[in-house]
């Protein structure tokens, strides 16, 4: 065996192309996570974060904070009420787009379209829509005759609002993952089970369900995920009100960090909501993989 | 055989090898944002024709922003020491406070900055904002103390320093729709002065339209309601339109107008415990919900959105800031009246708006030009221009003795307002959890107008969650 030189031996040029990326990941996802390690162990000021070591008194604070906990309860109820509503609105559009049907380009950019704007600008359109005598409660006044709630000031509304606004937001998105899977299960399975007399709901049970359960994983993952995350449409349409019925997590963090200006604890209450995001991404991975067919 | 060992041991290399490189990264990658964070010395920046820069962030938006770029360049075109100042809009007032706790983290803040007096005292403790009494008493940029309006200079004194100078101060104003004060019958240069005449006047300005006639007072819209229940409403779409006597929002800013105008307290002198339990606020809490509640004339809104319900003919009357009228008037199809908030014992109102403070971390000059141009924009005649053309209320009390601020006046009554130097102005409590506070104050104020809970256990309860807030400051 010839000796290859130092250069020959290893593959520098695929380093070469990760460079980059590495570079952008590093500064921007990594670093900042053990910055923020740091951070979460100390209290400080405005111009230093660092000023006294406080070892986990940070996270004691969020965990026995009440608003924390309102927090947390808000960010469930919100992703209870949009990722299985979305998961399988999504999946029922995609099924309806992926038949040869007139006009299949324009619905599909109809469903792309609030994917693609701006969530800023979708929830300043939305908050006009939720108005006590807004386009919405118009429309319920013509239809029923009574008064719709008044949206996003009532406690009990104002949470149903933004899910129904998001779903209607990152429906798109699911609707184009969940085409791509469609298309993706070989026309030869449908005929055979055209063949073996298998009606709709036949076919779609035993051949597209189990075929497009990898995309309904990932679906599901990314949609918990993301969810767990959410925050524009709190900011730009409830300021987490009324009465903190929709300070989502991420919300209270901003306001730890940005109002208060209490770094530590928004970095420690950072660390405790990617545990929790871990923990359930785990075990959503633990109790579905099985159910999940690779072809 | 030994063609497998070398393999395996050429894959462990590797492994190691893309170990070694993960953490050579990683270092090189903190040493860039090492290079990046570093304190460092600032040299002063220049224009191309020689002129110092100085950097003014701001939050005035639409008008407010047309109104002082075109007032910073007559300083720029104008001033004899050789000074630009350059403006940058950086978005409201929250993203405002965002940037500036970045940038004086990252040690690069910009020379001024427009800030409320909370951001004032965190920046103060923080050393980095510099305290203006040195250039105020000097002999050659010094300016008379004395002539700035009194609360104005209380609100920006800490510790007996000034740091930071009024540059756009508000106060509430009360507006209301002159055609709909006539068409309910009450005068329409006789706005309501106290909170009685306020639900007074509510009342007969709730009124049920149809087809573009005012036909029903608020004695028929109770018909209605006892004819299709408590509570309910026509609803919008079907033959009635209500027109309310008052759209407010329930915020921690209306509650604190209302609380000081019925003799009450925020905070004790201490600043370490909150009276907004005391009887006094309790009265005031009755106020503001019982025009919801009781008396039912007003909608409840959130935002901006009872503006667009006065401009839209749908609300009487509204409280909103003086600064307002010059978003509003262009869009007002009717004639409309301004006055100060009706109030209970002291007529009084609560102060908003933020002053400007210069920061530290540049050298003497440009310190010096920094306050150069603060001076030139409070000066009596720049403030009571300012003044005149936003409706902020002029800094100097010499202003409001210019002849410009008294034309202004008899040329627009509704100019008054803004333009008469008050007596009685009172401000948010200056202690450094006061975000913290304000946050629990709105969560209550919201709940006593939704929650079926009693004022008094939800402002107890408030009081006692703030005066957890202020124990822990040290």
């Amino acid at each position: 065996m010839s000796k290859k030189s130092f250069f020959q031996k290893y593959e520098w040029s695929a380093y070469a192309y990760l460079f980059p990326a590495l570079i952008i990941i590093l500064t921007f996802h990594v670093l900042p996570i053990f910055y923020a390690m740091v951070i979460s162990v100390h209290s400080g000021g405005m111009t230093d974060y660092f000023k006294n070591f406080v070892g986990l008194s940070n996270f004691g604070y969020v965990l026995t904070n009440k608003h924390f906990w309102y927090s947390m309860w808000n960010t469930v109820y919100y992703v209870l009420g949009t990722v299985p509503v979305q998961i399988f609105l999504s999946l029922f559009i995609a099924i309806l787009l992926n038949q040869k049907i007139k006009g299949l380009e324009t619905y599909r950019v109809i469903y792309f379209l609030p994917v693609i704007t701006s969530v800023n600008a979708i929830s300043i359109v939305w908050k006009y829509i939720y108005q006590k005598y807004g386009v919405l409660n118009s429309f319920i006044g013509f239809l029923t005759g009574m008064p719709g709630p008044d949206w996003l000031m009532d406690t009990t509304w104002a949470m149903p609002a933004i899910i129904i606004m998001s779903i209607w937001k990152g429906l798109g998105y699911n609707v184009i993952i969940f085409l791509a899977g469609l298309q993706n299960v070989p026309p030869s399975l449908y005929d055979a089970a055209k063949i073996d007399g298998a009606g709709r709901w036949k076919t779609f049970w035993n051949v597209t369900w189990p075929m497009i359960s990898p995309t309904t994983f990932f679906v599901m993952i990314m949609s918990t995920i993301s969810s767990f995350q959410v925050f524009a449409q709190v900011y730009m349409m409830t300021g987490g009100g009324p009465q903190e019925s929709t300070t989502v997590v991420i919300y209270y963090l901003y306001q730890l960090a940005y109002v208060e200006h209490k770094m530590g604890r928004a970095s420690a209450l950072a660390f405790i909501l990617f545990l929790i995001i871990f923990a359930i991404t785990y075990l959503q991975k633990k109790f579905t993989a099985k159910r999940v067919h690779y072809s | 055989m030994v063609l497998n060992k070398n393999d395996n041991n050429c894959r462990g290399n590797k492994k190691s090898f893309n170990a070694y490189l993960a953490i050579a990264l990683l270092l090189v990658t903190m040493m860039f944002s090492g290079c990046f964070c570093g304190p460092k010395k600032k040299m002063p920046h220049y224009t191309a024709d020689g002129k110092l820069k100085i950097i003014f962030w701001h939050s005035m938006a639409g008008k407010l922003g047309e109104i002082l770029n075109s007032m910073v360049d007559e300083f720029n075109k104008n001033n004899k020491d050789n000074i630009f100042v350059k403006t940058e809009f950086i978005g409201e007032y929250a993203t405002l406070n965002q940037k500036i706790a970045a940038a004086v983290f990252a040690e690069i803040p910009p020379h001024i900055a427009q800030v409320f007096e909370t951001w004032t005292l965190k920046l103060k403790n923080e050393e980095a904002i510099v305290a203006l009494d040195k250039y105020m008493d000097s002999a050659e940029v010094g300016i008379d103390k004395n002539d700035i309006v009194p609360a104005l200079l209380r609100n920006v004194t800490i510790d007996g320093k000034v740091y930071s100078m009024p540059f756009n101060k508000s106060i509430p104003a009360l507006y209301y729709n002159k055609r709909l004060f006539a068409a309910a019958g009450l005068d329409p240069e006789k706005p309501p002065v106290t909170w009685d005449e306020f639900i007074e006047y509510g009342k007969k300005l709730t009124m049920l339209e149809r087809k573009g006639f005012l036909f029903n007072d608020y004695i028929n819209f109770t018909e209605y309601e006892s004819q299709n229940g408590a509570g309910s409403f026509p609803p919008h779409g079907s033959k009635y339109t209500v027109i309310w006597g008052n759209a407010f929002i329930s915020d921690p800013w209306s509650f604190e107008n209302y609380i000081f105008q019925n003799g009450g307290r925020i905070l004790d002198e201490t600043g370490k415990k909150a009276m907004i339990n005391s009887p006094e606020a309790l009265e005031a809490a009755d106020y503001m919900v019982n025009k919801l509640k009781k008396h039912r004339f007003a909608l409840r809104t959130s935002g901006r959105e009872h503006q667009n319900e006065f401009v839209a003919e749908r609300v009487a009357m509204i409280e909103g800031t003086i600064v307002s009228k010059v978003f509003m008037q262009s869009k007002l199809r009717f004639p409309f009246g301004m006055a100060n908030i009706p109030y209970n014992k002291i007529n009084t109102s609560v102060l908003s708006g933020t002053n400007v403070a210069i920061f530290a971390y540049f050298d003497e000059e440009e310190i010096l030009a920094a306050w150069k141009f603060i001076k030139w924009f409070t000066d009596t005649e720049q403030t009571a221009r300012w003044g005149i053309e936003t409706t902020y209320m002029p800094v100097r009390k010499s202003a409001y003795e210019t002849e410009a601020v008294k034309q202004a006046v008899i040329k627009d009554p509704n100019m008054k307002v803004a333009l008469t130097m008050l007596e009685n102005i009172d401000f948010e409590p200056l202690v450094a959890p006061w975000f913290e506070c304000r946050a629990i104050l709105g969560v209550a104020t919201e709940a006593l107008v939704l929650s079926n809970k009693s004022p008094k256990e939800i402002l107890d309860a408030a009081a006692a969650e703030m005066n957890e807030v202020l124990a822990a400051e040290e």
